[in-house]
């Protein structure tokens, strides 16, 4: 990042603005380079695979502010079989590995929303996901099962033989979590989540 | 450690009484701390009543100086009265409707070239906040005092800051009275290059009409801005200002500004325009950086016509946090007062550190190289910092 302003005037207000920008273009070039690279492989017969790395977050947003509540730190554990082209299975989340950021929220939000020691797992179990190389996203019926509760929700899913990506929401109330609320920031209903992970072949 | 964190609670409660009951004149410095977008926090009013931040605390905000910002603390320590005040009283006000703020600054600086080598100390700024927060409205009245470093050593109590604040729904927001107009980053620090040398420091009072518009990824502000009738015949000033801010990752933001003003006094008259861009970015878990540029063009009315300076302000600051509440930062600023001009540019090499021991206490401390041509001077100064 080369910053210099012993230059004309003009020079230097674009090698200024260009030493911000650049990082921001690169990550992103890179970032598509990266998608493209996904693995693509047969699908024919049956195949049983297993999770390897990969991250779920969540993302909420509090009021008033829109302050942003980011989960993270939660990893996915479970199995994927593939069957004609399609994909079955389930991924366990321990909730207590997830982290916001700040302590006292993270006390909070497995204390006395999540009650993590009472329920201390999420699971998604899902059935006919299309295994594309390199398709867009499709929308299948999942279940997920958190706060003891079990509740269908609807999946963005996008499997490339090896790597899973799903994304969904969840209404807290239909899990019977309490909305979260501290000295008059509340967070909204909406949680987003999203699922990440490499899968490798199991026995 | 129980007597040590009781013991500093009551020095602090003292040192912010003493200078309030001592300090002389009221300094209109707005403290906040965008970086903290970098934690989700991309708008200022879920720690703030000013929709622009600084200023009085929500009660959120005052608890998350605790958890975000202080690298150690108690719970009590973020209080009104940093604990020294009996639990009973911090509830109630807690469940009411008044917010109470203030800050006492002390501050040391140096200066040294190849002619003078100088330092100063001097207490910079008490005063108390206080607002009524109704929930769709809110009134806010700060007052307190200041040393003038420049030698006036006024001693009067003024207000610098009052307004009243009209929450139409979720997102919009009005607001009229005396407050600093919402152009580029809202930094504390008014001595960067773009805040002074543009004429937006805290020296000059602004009266503002605003709207606000805060949504989830998207950010406006416009202002009309009237310089106070105390305002030097010089700075005296009327200006549309906006400003837009685009959230980035959740964790990061862009925005743009810009500002026409006119003004000037009664013999001689100017108008000018600025457009700025600014931008905090979160770069990793410890890594952020804070970036302005801000270009104006002003003109002055002469008898023999009128006279176009065109100049330009910028400053990079990079921050580490290595530890919960210490930000080391290297920074560099940019001044052309012409741009025309080579020897009218300066660029300043700074290094410094934000540091957050308890809750509500900060010290700042930084140090400039500035360099005009062949010439270069030091600049550097120590704030001691307590907001209640």
């Amino acid at each position: 990042m080369t910053i210099k302003f012993k230059t004309s005037k003009n020079i230097s207000t674009f090698v200024f603005a260009f030493s911000l920008l650049a990082p921001v273009v690169l990550s992103s070039v890179l970032s598509s380079v990266l998608t493209l690279n996904a693995a693509a492989a047969s699908v024919a017969g049956q195949r049983n695979l297993s999770t390897g790395d990969g991250k779920v977050e969540f993302l909420a947003i509090g009021r008033p502010g829109f302050l942003k509540v980011k989960g993270e730190g939660a990893k996915p554990k479970g199995t994927v079989k593939l069957v004609d082209g399609k994909a079955s299975g389930e991924f366990t989340v321990e909730l207590s590995q997830f982290k916001t950021g700040i302590e006292l929220r993270d006390e909070h939000m497995k204390d006395k929303y999540l009650e993590v020691g009472a329920h201390p797992k999420a699971i998604i179990r899902f059935s006919g996901i299309e295994v594309k190389s390199g398709a867009g996203k499709t929308v299948v019926p999942a279940e997920l099962e958190l706060h003891g509760q079990k509740k269908p929700v609807s999946l963005e899913a996008k499997l490339d033989v090896l790597v899973v990506e799903v994304t969904f929401k969840i209404k807290l109330s239909d899990f019977g979590i309490a909305i979260p609320s501290y000295a008059g920031v509340t967070v909204a209903e909406d949680v987003s989540i999203t699922v990440g992970s490499t899968l490798v072949e199991s026995l | 450690m129980t007597q040590m964190s009781h013991l500093l609670r009551h020095f602090a409660f003292a040192v912010f009484s003493a200078a309030v009951i001592s300090a002389t004149s009221d300094l209109n410095v707005a403290q906040a701390f965008p970086e903290l977008t970098r934690h989700g926090y991309a708008s200022c009013t879920a720690c703030h009543v000013s929709p622009n931040g600084g200023g009085v605390l929500t009660p959120y905000g005052r608890n998350l100086s605790r958890e975000l910002l202080s690298t150690w603390g108690t719970p009590r320590e973020a209080e009104v009265g940093h604990g020294a005040l009996p639990a009973s009283w911090m509830e109630k006000l807690d469940s009411s409707k008044v917010r109470i703020g203030g800050d006492a600054r002390f501050i040391q600086t140096h200066r040294e070239n190849k002619n003078v080598r100088a330092g100063q100390f001097f207490f910079m700024q008490a005063n108390v906040e206080v607002a009524y927060d109704e929930g769709p409205w809110a009134v806010v009245v700060s007052t307190g005092k200041v040393e003038d470093p420049r030698g006036k050593n006024e001693f009067k109590f003024v207000s610098t800051k009052y307004y009243g604040l009209l929450r139409a729904g979720e997102s919009f927001n009005l607001r009229a009275g005396r407050f600093a107009t919402a152009f580029g980053l809202n930094l504390a620090d008014h001595t960067l290059s773009v805040r002074r040398p543009l004429g937006l420091g805290p020296e000059v009072d602004r009266d503002n009409i605003e709207a606000s518009w805060i949504g989830e990824k998207n950010q406006y502000f416009l202002s009309l801005m009237e310089t106070s009738s105390s305002t030097s015949d010089s700075d005296r000033e009327r200006a549309v200002v906006g400003r837009y801010e685009r959230v980035l990752n959740e964790r990061s933001r862009i925005g743009g500004s810009f500002w026409h003003g006119d003004g000037g006094g009664t013999t001689t008259g100017f108008s000018r325009d600025l457009a700025g861009l600014h931008t905090i970015v979160n770069a990793s878990e410890s890594w952020f950086l804070s970036f302005e540029l801000d270009r104006q063009w002003r003109h002055v009315r002469l008898p023999s016509g009128t006279s176009t300076t065109e100049s330009q302000y910028g400053f990079l600051r990079v921050h580490y946090e290595p530890v919960k509440g210490l930000w080391p930062l290297l920074q560099l600023q940019h001044e052309r007062g012409d741009v025309a001009l080579d020897s009218s540019e300066v660029n300043k090499y700074g290094a410094g550190f934000n540091f957050f021991p308890r809750p509500h206490f900060e010290i700042f401390g930084i140090w400039n190289r500035a360099i005009r041509q062949d010439e270069w001077s030091d600049e550097a100064y120590l704030l001691l910092h307590y907001y209640l």
